[in-house]
């Protein structure tokens, strides 16, 4: 998670986001021409090949002292400029793969565990409301999404990774049906999001706590205050979900 | 450095270039997001190179690192996921 503003904005805006672990970067070696750094981040064109005019791989990296701007986000926008009006997104380019290579990609539980984010498995006939783009637009962001089982009712499973989870809390939060209204399929996947976020694991401080983390320091009490007031504001009922603002209504609904 | 296992390592290095979130819902930004990152992440490569061509957007690439227990990662308590900065 950035926590600019400014570059985040621009990121979810403009921008097709890629977490890149080791595994994932040793596959596309050859294509990226070495493997991504840990924290480091890199600017790729439609076809996955680093931009070497914007520095190519790990061209930025925080604790190098290498930050990425919102000047630098605007003129690769400017370069590349999105197709407006802006496609529909599509389910598809979000399911988090189960068949694995290895340990390429990831598991869904190690990147549910990572992203501290609720795991939402689709069963049976997929969603009709996972076919609307602003819905996706909506609530893509809540959750890791994982094809399950093709056969069944059509739902969504709600479930949390154990890691750092609390041992009294149940592994399945909610078992949506798929067969409500739009509404009615996103007010249960909102209050899902919530009943996670309540709980949410902290974020395991052991790296920004000895000597190899220093270069958190300055930004330890960011990291805690946020948390805090998180947990504070999901208990309350109040926290906004991604992308959202203070009193929108989904788009879906208009 | 090399993916050793399930357990996880987040490394969110890039948080170092700003104010906090908190702080800027506080002041009424919009944009602040707490708890929560917009960034529409996709999982791997051929994923993000289908969406990057459908919708022209080039692709934002994190590095980030899976790691196991017992390293300097390693969680300090248990409310907290191992590995997870």
């Amino acid at each position: 998670m950035f926590s600019s503003a400014e570059v985040r904005a621009r990121l979810s805006r403009h921008f097709v986001g890629l977490r890149i672990d080791w595994e994932q970067g040793r596959h596309y070696k050859d294509m990226l021409g070495r493997i991504p750094g840990t924290g480091c981040q890199t600017l790729l064109d439609l076809d996955g090949l680093p931009m070497k005019e914007f520095g190519g791989v790990d061209a930025f990296a925080s604790r190098y002292d290498r930050v990425l701007t919102p000047a630098v986000l605007d003129e690769v926008a400017a370069k590349v400029p999105a197709k407006r009006p802006e496609p529909p997104l599509k389910i598809e380019w979000f399911l988090w793969p189960t068949e694995r290579k290895g340990l390429w990609p990831a598991s869904v539980t190690d990147i549910a565990t990572y992203a501290r984010l609720p795991q939402a498995w689709i069963e049976g006939p997929m969603p009709g409301s996972l076919r609307n783009s602003e819905f996706l637009r909506w609530h893509l962001r809540q959750f890791i999404w994982v094809r399950g089982s093709e056969k069944g009712e059509s739902r969504i499973i709600v479930r949390r990774a154990r890691e750092g989870m609390k041992a009294e809390l149940p592994t399945e939060i909610a078992a949506v049906p798929a067969s409500g209204s739009l509404e009615m399929v996103g007010a249960a996947l909102d209050r899902a999001w919530m009943t996670y976020m309540r709980d949410r694991p902290r974020t395991a401080r052991g790296y920004s706590e000895n000597a190899h983390g220093k270069m958190f320091d300055r930004i330890k009490e960011d990291m805690t205050g946020d948390e805090e007031a998180i947990e504070m504001r999901a208990k309350a009922g109040t926290l906004l979900a991604p992308g959202r603002g203070a009193g929108e209504k989904a788009p879906y609904l208009k | 450095m090399p993916q050793l296992g399930r357990i996880t390592l987040g490394i969110a290095l890039a948080g170092l270039c700003g104010s906090s979130a908190a702080a800027e819902q506080e002041k009424g930004d919009p944009r602040a997001v707490l708890g929560a990152d917009e960034v529409f992440w996709v999982p791997t490569m051929d994923q993000a190179v289908e969406m990057a061509q459908a919708t022209g957007k080039p692709i934002f690439s994190m590095g980030y690192s899976l790691v196991p227990d017992g390293t300097t990662y390693t969680k300090l308590g248990d409310s907290c996921p191992r590995g997870v900065f």
